[in-house]
């Protein structure tokens, strides 16, 4: 297998992802604005944004054949008066920065989200869901996802998009989802903020099942002459989710039995609609052969015990 | 959305091109306060009259440039509607990534840096395309489609579409996406493959066909266009229109109407190509909530810009 380039390879899913790929024995580069810690990996510090920083990393990028691009904004707010551009000038502008200084590429592997969906019209999204994002990251990457797909047809490389589900078992500065929230107050005997009735369900996904859809994705060939005679171009999208589809009120049960608690909720209303979103990942099973292993139980103990561990060494 | 167009403050962005400077002299017409943003001055052509005589107000603007924007800031906080059309058809880099930055630029940086601005807005009216659909093959396509550009210039209109969806909700601003077929007609200065086959068959050199002319398309003149976008104003809808004739018309038949009108002794030619892309546009909600139907068939449509050519080039000599 060729040299693989991970972007955003200092990130939370980066960081685990770059861990497991050396224990495999790839050839990586990482790419990132912030050089990972603890680790003596190749790393180019790249700004994507800017076309100029490339020229610098011209030698490194050549034998590239496999990206792995995790690089991205993670604002998901709706104010595009206000942050739209970001989003537009890292994750379109940035992307394309990238694909014209990978000389050999020959697969791809994009880290989409659930969000390219917008409000859910079925109970169980398929692939196969109107994309009407609500959302600026949501736009952001179903726009990276169109202009991969034009690019990867006209110069015949292997695209592989994988839209995942909020990814839970990381501890990240930036995004507060409702998992990390919610352990993090019950672990200091807070209540956890709900917003509307807290029935509403997500198939969360643990950090080390994510990473598995990711590295079968880059052993994932698509057969081009079939997918021309098809002509549908969603057979090259997959959704990444977990095994079970908790409620929030679940979850805030399940973390209550992990930490030995039984502290209640606060009810606030919701600025916006909250929506059940339930990813079918039929497609990434059938296709790629993924197939989700940790069940939200083991996840959130795990998460719990990194948190402890956290905690710990902070103390 | 506005109700009516009286001494409103509409902005048209590209109203210099072709359906914006039809648009702004229908909008003229029907006494509107027309603001046109284009990126130079010396490209008003057929608008240069009315700018003249001062019944549309031109800004020099560059929708890229933020500091440009800047400096007409003070008019665009008054605008009531918007009517966004600037966009460029033509993929003019030689490299890829080169045109696929220059549509991102245009069509997502250009309308995001805009919105902002427009602080007492009461509607969007977005002049989409149908090259969000990709490559449909030959069945008539709806709103519902699902949306796979095959082009930098599609992925940019998709852009824009889900960007304005996402200010508008946001700011509760009514916004129409209006995703137009093939427009032809005078003044059409594209590169496209009408102007392209009329130049040929007026010099009676060969027309060539790819994949034996059986591509088909779905063309509308230029009047029913201006027809659709006003109506969309007039009937207060918002939403997602496809507006076409939906009447497939292949190269082959193409090529031979033109040849007919214009008495030319041109040959038609055929070679391999790779893609093409087919389409064919379902227009069936813009009939029933518009209640637009187009007026003007192909042939008279062509007739209509044979002559602009002929006058046009007489002109560029």
């Amino acid at each position: 297998m060729g040299k693989i380039l991970v972007t955003g390879a200092s990130g939370q899913i980066g960081t685990f992802l770059t861990k497991k790929l050396n224990q495999n024995k790839k050839k990586i580069v990482c790419l990132d604005i912030i050089k990972p810690k603890n680790t003596n990996l190749p790393f180019l510090k790249i700004d994507l944004k800017n076309k100029n920083g490339f020229k610098k990393v011209h030698k490194e990028l050549e034998d590239i054949e496999i990206l792995i691009h995790l690089a991205s904004t993670v604002n998901s707010g709706q104010n595009v008066g206000l942050n739209g551009i970001d989003s537009v000038n890292l994750n379109i502008h940035g992307t394309l920065n990238l694909l014209d200084n990978l000389p050999n590429l020959k697969q791809i592997s994009f880290a989409s989200s659930y969000m390219v969906y917008g409000k859910p019209k079925m109970q169980i999204i398929h692939e196969t869901h109107a994309t009407n994002p609500e959302n600026i990251y949501g736009a952001s990457k179903l726009i990276t996802e169109k202009i991969l797909q034009v690019f990867s047809e006209k110069k015949k490389i292997n695209l592989n998009i994988l839209r995942f589900m909020g990814i839970y078992g990381i501890v990240s500065p930036y995004v507060k989802q409702a998992i990390p929230s919610f352990i993090e107050k019950i672990l200091d005997k807070k209540n956890p903020t709900v917003f509307g009735t807290g029935n509403v369900k997500r198939n969360h996904i643990y950090i080390d099942d994510a990473i598995d859809a990711i590295i079968i994705s880059i052993n994932h060939k698509l057969n081009h002459k079939l997918n021309n005679k098809l002509n549908n171009k969603l057979n090259n999208k997959y959704n990444i989710g977990g095994i079970d589809s908790p409620s929030n009120l679940e979850l805030i049960k399940i973390i209550n039995n992990e930490i030995g608690t039984k502290i209640k909720p606060n009810f606030m209303d919701s600025k916006n609609k909250e929506y059940s979103f339930i990813t079918d990942i039929h497609n990434a099973n059938k296709k790629l052969g993924f197939k989700p292993k940790i069940g939200i139980k083991d996840g959130i103990k795990k998460t719990v015990d990194e948190y402890r561990k956290l905690r710990k060494n902070d103390s | 959305m506005i109700h009516n167009i009286k001494n409103k403050k509409i902005l048209v962005t590209g109203g210099t091109g072709q359906i914006g400077s039809f648009l702004v002299e229908e909008l003229v017409k029907k006494k509107a306060n027309v603001f046109v943003i284009g990126r130079n001055k010396k490209n008003l052509k057929e608008i240069n009259v009315l700018v003249k005589s001062k019944k549309v107000t031109f800004l020099e603007c560059d929708l890229t440039n933020n500091n440009r924007i800047k400096k007409i800031k003070n008019i665009l906080k008054e605008i009531d509607l918007l009517i966004h059309l600037s966009s460029d058809l033509s993929e003019v880099k030689t490299n890829l990534i080169d045109n696929a930055h220059f549509s991102i630029n245009l069509n997502i940086n250009g309308t995001i840096n805009l919105l902002p601005h427009l602080i007492k807005l009461k509607g969007i009216i977005y002049s989409s395309s149908t090259a969000v659909y990709g490559n449909t093959k030959e069945k008539k396509t709806n709103e519902e489609n699902t949306t796979n550009p095959v082009s930098f210039y599609g992925c940019g209109k998709l852009g824009a579409e889900k960007y304005l969806n996402i200010f508008c909700n946001f700011n509760k601003i009514p916004l129409t996406i209006l995703r137009y077929s093939s427009v032809y007609g005078p003044r059409n200065r594209t590169n496209q493959v009408i102007p392209i086959f009329i130049k040929k068959a007026l010099e009676n050199k060969t027309i060539i066909l790819y994949k034996k002319g059986k591509t088909v398309r779905d063309f509308i003149y230029i009047s029913d266009i201006i027809n659709a976008t006003i109506k969309v104003i007039t009937n207060n809808q918002e939403g997602i229109f496809n507006i076409g004739s939906g009447d497939k018309t292949t190269m082959y038949q193409l090529a031979k109407k033109i040849i007919k009108l214009t008495n030319s002794k041109s040959k038609i030619s055929f070679r391999e190509s790779l893609n093409e892309i087919n389409f064919v546009s379902d227009s069936k909600k813009a009939k029933i909530k518009l209640k637009f139907s187009t007026k003007i068939n192909l042939d008279k449509g062509l007739l209509k810009e044979i002559e602009w050519h002929k006058n046009y080039i007489v002109i560029k000599k």
